[in-house]
Order: C-alpha cells, then structure tokens, then sequence
C-alpha cells in the first residue's frame, strides 16, 4: 500500500484538473478501459495473453489467468489545443481505471473494476471579455463485474460475459463575474446544463489461444441508458427536466496477438463503436491499433533492464460524436515490482482533430499512462504456477 | 523508489504543474458554435411594458393602537389626526385626589417630545358609550359616520408653541368639562363600568407650511391648577389614556386630501404602494429585438434567452414630498401562480353580535400546495364603521406582521392577532412567504382574495458600498427621477411564464411618524425605461 500511496494522491489531484473543450462534444473525453501494457501496444493487446492483466472488453482472456491482480492507473498528460487563431497548452489527466482481477482456478475468472469511461472536465475563459469563463466538470463512469470460464473439453477457448453498470454525471456552467463601479457587492451570474448518467449494458467475449496465436472477439449488446439534460440559472426558471432512454455506445471488436518470438509479439485490434442512437446524428467510430512487445526474459537476478519489457505501438481514430480523426504513437516499458507486480509506463503522443465544417480544435497531446499492478497467487502454491 | 520518483515527476511535469498556460483562451469559437453562446455581454435601453399600475395598501395589517406616535401635523394639504381616548370609567388612570370638585378637569395636557412651532388644531370631543366605537374613531373615521347619539362639542384654539419636554394644553369646552365632572362623580355609574369613553379627535387646519409635533403617550386631562413643567408634580387631579385591547387609546391618522394625485407613500397608520403588472409577452418581443435574437429559447414556457447581469429601472417622479431626506423605496416582484377568492355578505348593522361574524374559507388546495394541513378561516365581524377580522389557522388566531414590522423587513416585530379595517377599505398581507390575502370590504360584502406566489417577493440589494446606497436609488425632497437595481424583478418578469407584478414600496423611517409622499410623473405606464446588461444563457442548443 505504501507504494502505490503516492499514485494514489496524485491521481485525487489529477481528477479535478482541466482539459481540452473537444470534452464538450459527445459524452466527453472517453478513454478505453485497456490494461497497462496494451496502453503502450497502441490499445491493441486485448488478446495478448496475459497472467494478469483484465481487459473488461476481454473477459474471455482472463479465463486463461492464473494470477491475482489489482491495478491502478493514472494518466498525466499535456495538451496544447488548438484554435483557428488561438492555441494552449494545458495540463491535466484522468483516473482511467482501479480494478482486481480474480482467478478462481476451474471455477473460473471474476473480474470488479471502475472505468471512468468519459470526462468533461475543461476550461475557458474569453480572452475578449475577463468576466466571463466556461467550466465543464465530471463525466459517466463504468462500475464492472465480468466472469469467464474455460469452456469444459476445450481447453483452448474460453468465453466471458462482462455486466457495464454505467453511472455518472456532467456540469457545463457559463460564468461572469461582474463588479459594477457603483455596486458593493460582485454580481456573479452562472447558467448551466448538467446531465446524469444510468445505465447498463453487457459484453460478452470469446478468447482462443493456442501456440503462439492468441485471438479474441467482443460484443457490446442489451445497452440501456437514461441520459437526463437539466438546465439551470440564476433567477430562471426551466422546462422540467429531459430524460431519455438511448442505447449507449456500443462497440464490436477483434484483436489479435502472434508471439512470433519466444521474447517478441505483435498484437493488431479492430473495433466499431456505434453511437447512431446514443447521439443522434453522430457516426460510428472505428478504432485501429498495432503494437509490438519485447520481454527480455530476465530473472531477478539478472540486471534490472534485463527484467524489463518494451513496448511500441500505433493506434487510430475516425468517427464518432466528435467527428474525430485521431492519431498517436506510444512507448512503453513493463518493470516488475516485487515477485510478480509490475510498474507498465506509456507515453503516447498524437492528436484528436475536429473539423466539421465550422471553427476547427486540433489537440496535441503528450500522455503518461502510469499503471501500477499488484500481483500474487491466492489459493495456490508458488509450485502449480505455470 | 527511483522508479515512483521517476514516474511521480514525470506525472508532475505532464499534468500541468509546469507545462501548461495559466488559462485557456483557446476554444471560443468552437464552443459557440455548438450551443454555448460565450457572446459578450451587452448593453441596451427599452421601455417596460406595464398592463395596468394600482395603488394598494402598505402590505401587513394595519397596526394597533397605541403602537406608533402620539403625532399632530400637515404636510401641504395632508393632515395628521390624533385620536385620544379616555376610559371614564378605569380608575387605575386617575390621579383622583383632586376629582372630587365637579369642575377639576379643564385641560388637555400634552408634552412635547420635540419642538414645534404651534399650531391651530380643532379639537373635538365625543362621549361613546362604550369602546365598540373606538375602532372606528382610531381608523379615521368621521363620528357621524358611526351614528353615534352622544353629544359632540368642538373647540378651536392654538397649540402654542413648545420646546422638548414642555407640556402643552388645550383647554376643554365648559360643557365637557360639566360632563366630565357629573360623570366622575358618580361612583354608581363608575363601578358598573357605564360612564362610557371620552374621544378626543384633534385635527391640524393643512397650511402652507410643513407642521408636525410629536408627543409622549402620557397624555391627561388636567385640572386649572396643573403644573407647566412635565417633571414637576401636579396640584389637580389627572385622568390617563384608557386602555383598548391591551394598548393606550389613541392613534395618529394620516390623511390625504380628498382628490389627491396618484400617489405611494408612508404615514401615520397608512401609507401604500403601487403595483404594475408586467407586459411579459411585450417585454420579451422588445428584448429580442434590442439584443437582435432570431431564435429566442421559449420551450416549455419559459423564456430561457437572456442571463441579466444588470437591469436599471428608471422611474420619473413629479413630486416628492419628505419629512426628512433621503426617504427609500425598494422594487419588489411577485410572480402569482394562481389565485382564488371568496365573498360573503355583511350582516345588516343592528343584528345580534353573533350573527355579525362571518366565516371565509381560502382556497385549500392553494393552501396544501403552501404546506398548510388544514383550512384557513377568516372570522370577520361587523362593528360600528369597521370590521374586525381574526385569521384562524388550524382553529387559533394566527399573530400577523402589521405594517410597521413588515417596513422595517421583520415579520415578528409588531404583531397582532386581530385588526380593524374600516368599511370599504382593503389590506393585504401574508399568511406565509408564499400566501398572499387582500380583505375587501365593502357596507354589503366581504371579500377575501388570495394569491399564491412562486416565492416570496424579491428585491435587489441597491448598496453602493458598506454603509450607503447608491445616491439615484434614494428619494430626496425635489427628486424628479430614481433609478434602482432589479435584476432579478426583471429576470422574473422576462423568464416567468406566470403574470408577475413589480410593487414599489416605501420604506419606514426609524421614526414612524416621518412622512413620504411620492406622485409618479406617469401614473399609467410607471416606469420610464429599463437599461438592461444582458447575455445569452448558455447551453440554448446544446
């Protein structure tokens, strides 16, 4: 616990702090649930076999897992967003996940995790009128209980259902704050339209391995959400509130992974999320990613570096709420932390682009993924660990 | 731990502790155009479209007797009456080791809490048979309007000039001096309480110049040989104010002449205000051109266009008149969400007491929707010229704010249970914040309306800084124009799909006695203008 103190403060610090506007559009900002190392693989790993890392898309793969895992991540980042005839730079960062991944020997695979899935937390303020400043906060969330088996007789394949409690809401609120030269007292009038989140909706993956190929699939189905939008302002007052029932996003996915070499993998992911009914008018989004990873197979009684893995990988965007065409590159490194924990760091640079027709918002970003994950055997000799 | 402080920087660094701007400037565009309108605020000057402007009286109940000051005065040609009365029969208010000489009592004895420089006064002088007529007297009623059969005598003479802390006398008619004496005299009728009251209504003749003498509740009827000096002891026998319903008898009455311009005001036990009712489909359409809107958001009702930031609301005034400067006026709104009424005729003066009481029931549903469980009476009863009224809540005589208390923006201060209206006149007070009540009467009817109100009415704070208000929201003896704050009236007015009423309302000065009368220059449309800063609200498409 004492080592992952520090994350965990710095992680209560990095949920407050702003980001780009694009979070506007949408739900907001989304972040994937992926696990630490496909992070660094271009979020395209999901089918890499692991003994310890949940992918809640994946629930089939861990299935195969023999290790207790707990893992927090944090994601820092920089952005400088860019305007047609301004730009900035901003800090700020998520809490993408806290999870624990248990294995359960024949009896299967359960998996508990918060997913905080999209985030609307931005600021702006004019630089034409001092008074006056936009603030965006919160977001929906995911809380996750995925189960997986082996399927009896095959012991190569696995299947997974994953139940998505999406939960959460959003404030957007338009602030001026005025002092009158002949007033006492400051005038500070804000406007807002706020949205809660609930809903659900289940996954259900396959995963098969075998040799040195790894491949999975995963479905999103039987998605309901309330969305409620209430306005508010000072001396105003509404229309009662709106609430409708969508069928949140949605995504299709394959993911691949060839451990070509007894130290070297290259993993590729497809995926189409649909978000036709969740945001009218909006397309479906396609995600791409490529990544590669090269363990060096150490002991701990070799050099450190030797004990290391590294990571590469591309991933892509295009589609979506945002009208989004995304890029980015990432490295990484997997270094372990005691018998079986390991410290996965990812740096990822790319850019979201919004062209719509109207104003343009470009963001470029540089993110440090930083996931801890405690690992250890329970319920199971050190010697029946494969 | 070289790998957590290596993470731990790095976090550091990427999450904005070093590289990043203080704020972002960036994304205006591109918030406007999906729904957040981060326009500027801006600046326009329209009119205020009013429906219909009314006077309506000083909101609480009127206050009891004996509760403000023993006041004579004119102001232009509006007078102060005070009305004095003196239990004939209460012996705990007399000195008596005097009275026992028929002719003792031949002044009326007054002392000065401030100067004044005299005055001419009618006195008049009326013996009541009992105290069922004092409510009428202490409302300003005319005696004969009460069909009284007791004889009245009239006297005229100076108040002479005074100084603080000197008595002033009056003297009394001879023959209400006899009666005075036979009465007292007659300890048969004294003990059974059938002497009746002395009503003593002094009047000030309305002159060119501005009078008023303020005195102290200790006012007698003396002997010849009394004492000039206040603090030195009388030689005569004295007779104190009676008492009426727990409170000296007397009551200073502001009036106005009869035929005087629209105006609102505060005076001895009265004083009104003005209510405009707000053109809010009109105000609406004016706004959207002002600020060239072409697609006002109005769905559900609702007009959710603007964010006032300020609204100034200008009033043109043609007179002013103030016993003393600055006088202040508030703006307040009300936004009525339905209302409902009930009338019942009044007994026909001469029935027996208990057939004069009638009931009136408020609307439950309102009431319900208030947070009230039960039903509202109104128990009102016909007296000579005026009626009481008792409000009964849940079978209990409600304690009611009077005007004095709700003036100086209490609710406890001043209270009563049971008040006293003259015959065709009106109030209007609250049951709860949110509960407004007007009692209508009228020789044949009595009628009870009420409101419910979306809240309780609002005004803007008009301070310009810690101890003072801004100088245009004042009203100054000679003030052609004031301007008030009233952002929120305003909002309220644009926003409400409900009618919404702007009151203006004169506030009380720390001495009740103290004078405000103010006639608006346009008794029809009220305001002059509204200079409104104003932006649009946020999240109007989005």
């Amino acid at each position: 616990m004492r080592k992952i103190l520090p994350f965990l403060l710095l992680a209560g610090c990095l949920a407050t702090w702003a980001q780009s506007p694009l979070g506007l559009l949408g739900w907001g900002n989304e972040t994937s649930p992926a696990d630490g190392p496909s992070r660094a693989m271009g979020d395209a790993a999901s089918a890499l076999r692991s003994d310890k890392n949940w992918d809640p898309r994946m629930e089939a793969r861990s299935a195969q897992a023999n290790l207790a895992a707990f893992e927090i991540q944090i994601a820092p980042q920089v952005v400088k967003v860019e305007g047609d005839t301004q730009s900035n730079t901003l800090g700020g960062g998520s809490l993408p996940r806290v999870s624990l991944s248990v294995p359960m020997g024949r009896f299967g695979h359960l998996g508990l995790g918060y997913f905080q899935r999209f985030q609307r937390d931005f600021e702006w303020n004019s630089g034409a009128d001092s008074t006056l400043s936009i603030h965006s906060e919160g977001g929906a969330f995911e809380a996750v209980v995925g189960y997986s088996v082996v399927v009896p007789g095959v012991r190569n394949l696995s299947l997974g259902a994953t139940y998505h409690r999406l939960l959460g809401s959003d404030r957007l609120y338009q602030e001026t704050r005025l002092q009158f030269p002949d007033e006492y007292g400051e005038v500070v009038v804000r406007d807002s339209v706020s949205h809660r989140y609930w809903g659900d909706y289940w996954t259900v993956s396959a995963y098969w391995t075998k040799a040195d190929i790894d491949a999975g699939l995963w479905v999103d189905f039987l998605g309901e959400a309330e969305v409620q939008q209430t306005r508010g302002a000072n001396n105003q007052q509404f229309a009662p509130r709106q609430s409708k029932t969508v069928t949140p996003p949605a995504s299709v996915g394959v993911a691949g992974a060839w451990r070509f070499d007894a130290k070297q993998s290259a993993v590729a992911q497809i995926a189409r999320t649909s978000w036709e009914d969740a945001i009218p008018g909006s397309d479906a989004r396609w995600d791409v990613g490529l990544g590669w990873q090269y363990k060096m197979g150490g002991d701990r009684f070799d050099d450190y570096w030797r004990q290391m893995s590294y990571r590469a990988g591309l991933s892509g965007s295009v589609g979506g709420p945002q009208s989004l065409l995304s890029e980015s590159a990432t490295v990484g490194a997997g270094m372990p932390m005691g018998p079986y924990g390991t410290l996965d760091l990812s740096l990822q640079i790319g850019q979201n682009e919004y062209d719509n027709g109207g104003p343009k918002l470009k963001d470029s970003f540089v993110r440090l993924y930083v996931s801890i994950t405690g690992a250890s055997l329970w319920g199971r000799s050190q010697r029946t660990h494969r | 731990m070289n790998l957590r402080f290596c993470a731990l920087l790095a976090s550091t660094l990427l999450s904005g502790c070093v590289l990043t701007d203080e704020t972002n400037l960036t994304g205006g565009d591109f918030l406007a155009a999906h729904g957040l309108a981060a326009g500027d605020s801006t600046s326009r000057t329209l009119a205020l479209p009013v429906l219909s402007v009314e006077s309506v009286p000083m909101e609480g109940v009127p206050g009891a007797n004996g509760t403000e000051d023993v006041v004579l005065g004119s102001l232009g040609n509006d007078s102060i009456r005070l009305v004095l009365g003196f239990d004939l029969s209460d012996k705990t208010q007399w000195d008596a080791r005097f009275l026992k000489q028929k002719d003792s009592l031949v002044r009326l004895r007054l002392s000065a809490l401030d100067s004044f420089p005299g005055m001419i006064v009618r006195a008049r002088f009326v013996f009541l048979p009992d105290a069922s007529f004092l409510p009428g007297l202490f409302a300003g009623l005319e005696p004969s309007r009460l069909g009284m059969k007791e004889t009245v005598d009239e006297a005229q003479d100076t108040l002479g000039a005074a100084s603080a802390s000197n008595n002033v006398h009056f003297p009394l008619p001879e023959s209400v001096s006899k009666q005075l004496a036979t009465k007292l005299a007659d300890s048969a009728s004294i003990s059974s309480g059938k002497n009746g009251w002395l009503a003593i209504l002094i009047d000030t003749r309305p002159g060119s110049s501005d009078r008023k003498a303020r005195f102290s509740s200790t006012v007698q009827l003396v002997g010849p040989d009394t004492a000039v000096v206040a603090s030195a002891p009388d030689t005569s026998g004295t007779v104190g104010l009676g008492v009426f319903e727990s409170n000296k008898a007397w009551m200073s009455v502001g009036f106005r002449q009869a035929g005087s311009p629209f105006s609102f005001g505060w005076w001895p036990s009265g004083g009104n205000r003005l209510r405009a009712r707000i053109d809010g489909g009109a105000l609406r359409s004016s706004m959207y051109q002002a600020f060239s809107i072409a697609n006002p958001d109005s769905s559900g009702g609702f007009d959710n266009t603007f964010n006032i930031l300020q609204a100034r609301l200008s009033t043109k005034l043609s007179k002013v008149r103030t016993e003393s400067d600055p006088g202040y006026i508030t703006i307040s709104s009300s936004v009525l969400v339905d209302s409902g009424d009930e009338v019942k005729p009044l007994p026909l003066r001469g029935e027996v007491p208990t057939d004069s009481k009638v009931g009136l029931k408020l609307n439950s549903e309102d009431l319900r929707l208030a947070g009230y469980t039960k039903d509202v009476e109104l128990t009102v009863n016909k007296l000579e010229g005026v009626v009481s009224v008792v409000v009964n809540i849940d079978g209990s005589p409600a304690v009611l704010p009077t005007r004095q208390s709700l003036a100086r923006g209490s609710f406890t201060n001043w209270t009563v249970s049971k008040f006293y209206l003259p015959i065709g006149d009106s109030v209007e007070f609250r049951l709860s914040s949110v509960i407004r009540v007007r009692v209508t009467t009228s020789d044949s009817m009595v009628k009870a309306k009420h409101w419910r109100l979306e809240s309780s009415p609002v005004a803007d704070d008009q301070s310009r800084n810690y101890d003072s208000l801004r100088h245009d929201a004042y009203v100054w003896s000679g003030t052609s124009k004031i301007v008030h704050e009233a952002r929120t009236p305003f909002a309220q007015a644009l926003n409400r799909n409900k009618p919404v009423e702007f009151d203006l309302v004169p506030s009380a000065f720390s001495n009740f006695s103290n004078r405000l009368i103010i006639e608006p220059a346009d008794s029809a449309k009220l305001f002059e203008s509204v200079t409104v800063v104003a932006r649009p609200l946020v999240g109007r498409n989005y």
